[in-house]
C-alpha cells in the first residue's frame, strides 16, 4: 500500500468546540502527529472530557455568547488564554432546531450571538495573532445544511453560511500575508448528534451514493490534510464531504 | 526615543523598508506605501512589540474627519472634542492636524509614538 506523508510546518493548533466527537477525533489525529494543542469547550462536561483525553493540552472554557458581549465593550476575555496558534479548527456550534416562524425571539438572538458574533470575535482575535507571524491556516467545519437545510434547520443554516462567509473573507484579506482558510461542509457524520439522528432515521443513508455516513476519523484525516502545507492553495473556498449526498436530486 | 525605535521597527518590518526611510515626521499614508491591511499589521505589531492593547480606530485616527464633522454639528470646539477622542494627542498637534487635513491624511509616525507612550502610562 502506498503511503504519502503530509507535512505540517506549524506546531500549535487551536480547536474550538473540541469536546464534540469530531473535535476529539481531530485532536487525536493532530496529537498523534506531535502538534501542540489548545482545546476549547463551552460546558463543564466538555471541559472534563477533553481534559481527561488530552492532559498535555491547554484547555479553555469559552462561552461564545460572553465573548461576543465582551467584544462589544472591548473587555478582555477568555480568548486571551489562546497563545498564537498556527492552526485553527472551528468545530464550535450550539444546538438549536426550530422553525423560523416558531422560534422564540430571545432564543434566536442568543443563538446568533453565540454562533455568529462569538465566532467572529474569536476569528478576529486568532487571525490577528496569525497575522503577527504571517502564518496561519484556518478550517471552519460547516455543514451541507448550510445550502440544503431541512425544516427546522434555518437558524443553523444561517449561522453556518455566516461562518463560511467569515472564513472565506479571511483568506481573501490575509492570504497574501500567509493566513489562509477554507470551510468543509460535512454531510451526515457518524458522530455526536449525527449518530443520534442516523439511529432515528436509518433510511437517511439510503440517499447517500456511498450508502453510509462519513466517519469522524475520515473527517479528521481530511481536515489534517487541509491543514497541511500542500493544501494551502485551497484558500477561501468551501469543500463538501458528504459521500455525494448533495449531488443527488 | 525608545518608543519611536519600536514603532519604526514595526513599520519597516511590515513594509520591508530601511530604518532611515521612516522618521518621526514621516506621514504614514502620504509618504509610505501603507495600505489598509498594513495598518492592521502595524496594530498587531505594536501590540506585540510594545506590550500594549491597541485600538486601531484610535491609534490610526481613522475617524478624524467624522469626529471633526460631529464637533461642528454639535457646535463644539473641535480641538477639545478631538482631545476626548484622541487623548494621546496634544491640543497643539490636533490644531495642526485640523489646519492641514485638506492636504491629505495627517497621521505621522510621531502620532503613533504618542499613542504608545500614552498607552504605557495608563
Amino acid at each position: 500500500m502506498a503511503d504519502i506523508p503530509i507535512h505540517l510546518s506549524g506546531t500549535h493548533a487551536c480547536i474550538l468546540g473540541a469536546s464534540s466527537d469530531l473535535g476529539m477525533a481531530i485532536a487525536h489525529t493532530l496529537a498523534d502527529a506531535g502538534i501542540e494543542l489548545t482545546l476549547s469547550a463551552c460546558s463543564e462536561q466538555g471541559i472534563n472530557r477533553i481534559t481527561l483525553a488530552f492532559p498535555a493540552a491547554t484547555i479553555l472554557k469559552l462561552d461564545m455568547k460572553e465573548i461576543a458581549q465582551y467584544a462589544m465593550t472591548d473587555r478582555a476575555s477568555e480568548l486571551d488564554g489562546i497563545d498564537s496558534p498556527d492552526y485553527l479548527i472551528d468545530c464550535m456550534q450550539t444546538d438549536f432546531e426550530a422553525f423560523i416562524a416558531g422560534a422564540e425571539s430571545s432564543d434566536v438572538t442568543s443563538y446568533m450571538e453565540t454562533n455568529i458574533s462569538g465566532r467572529a470575535a474569536c476569528l478576529r482575535h486568532i487571525s490577528r495573532m496569525m497575522l503577527g507571524k504571517r502564518f496561519g491556516r484556518c478550517i471552519f467545519i460547516s455543514s451541507t445544511a448550510a445550502a440544503l437545510p431541512n425544516a427546522g434547520q434555518g437558524f443553523y443554516s444561517a449561522s453556518k453560511l455566516a461562518g463560511e462567509a467569515l472564513y472565506r473573507s479571511l483568506g481573501v484579506e490575509l492570504g497574501k500575508r500567509g493566513v489562509t482558510s477554507c470551510s468543509v461542509r460535512l454531510g451526515y457524520v457518524q458522530s455526536g448528534r449525527g449518530t443520534d439522528f442516523l439511529e432515528k432515521n436509518p433510511q437517511t443513508t439510503g440517499r447517500i451514493p456511498m450508502a453510509r455516513a462519513v466517519t469522524a476519523q475520515e473527517a479528521a484525516r481530511s481536515i489534517a490534510f487541509l491543514l497541511s502545507d500542500d493544501a494551502q492553495m485551497i484558500n477561501s473556498t468551501t469543500i463538501t464531504m458528504d459521500g455525494g449526498l448533495t449531488a443527488c436530486k | 526615543m525608545f518608543s519611536f525605535k519600536k514603532v519604526q521597527r514595526v513599520i519597516t518590518e511590515v513594509l520591508e523598508l530601511e530604518p532611515e526611510e521612516v522618521t518621526s515626521e514621516t506621514y504614514i499614508m502620504r509618504d509610505l506605501p501603507t495600505e489598509s491591511i498594513d495598518l492592521m499589521e502595524y496594530g498587531v505589531g505594536l501590540a506585540k512589540e510594545c506590550g500594549i492593547s491597541v485600538h486601531d480606530e484610535t491609534v490610526f485616527i481613522k475617524s478624524l474627519r467624522l469626529h471633526m464633522a460631529e464637533a461642528e454639528d454639535r457646535g463644539l470646539d473641535p480641538v477639545t472634542y478631538l482631545m476626548s477622542k484622541y487623548p494621546h494627542l496634544s491640543a497643539e498637534r490636533l490644531t495642526e492636524m485640523i489646519s492641514t487635513v485638506h492636504e491629505g491624511p495627517v497621521l505621522q509616525v510621531r502620532d503613533i509614538v504618542a499613542y504608545v507612550d500614552h498607552a504605557k502610562r495608563h
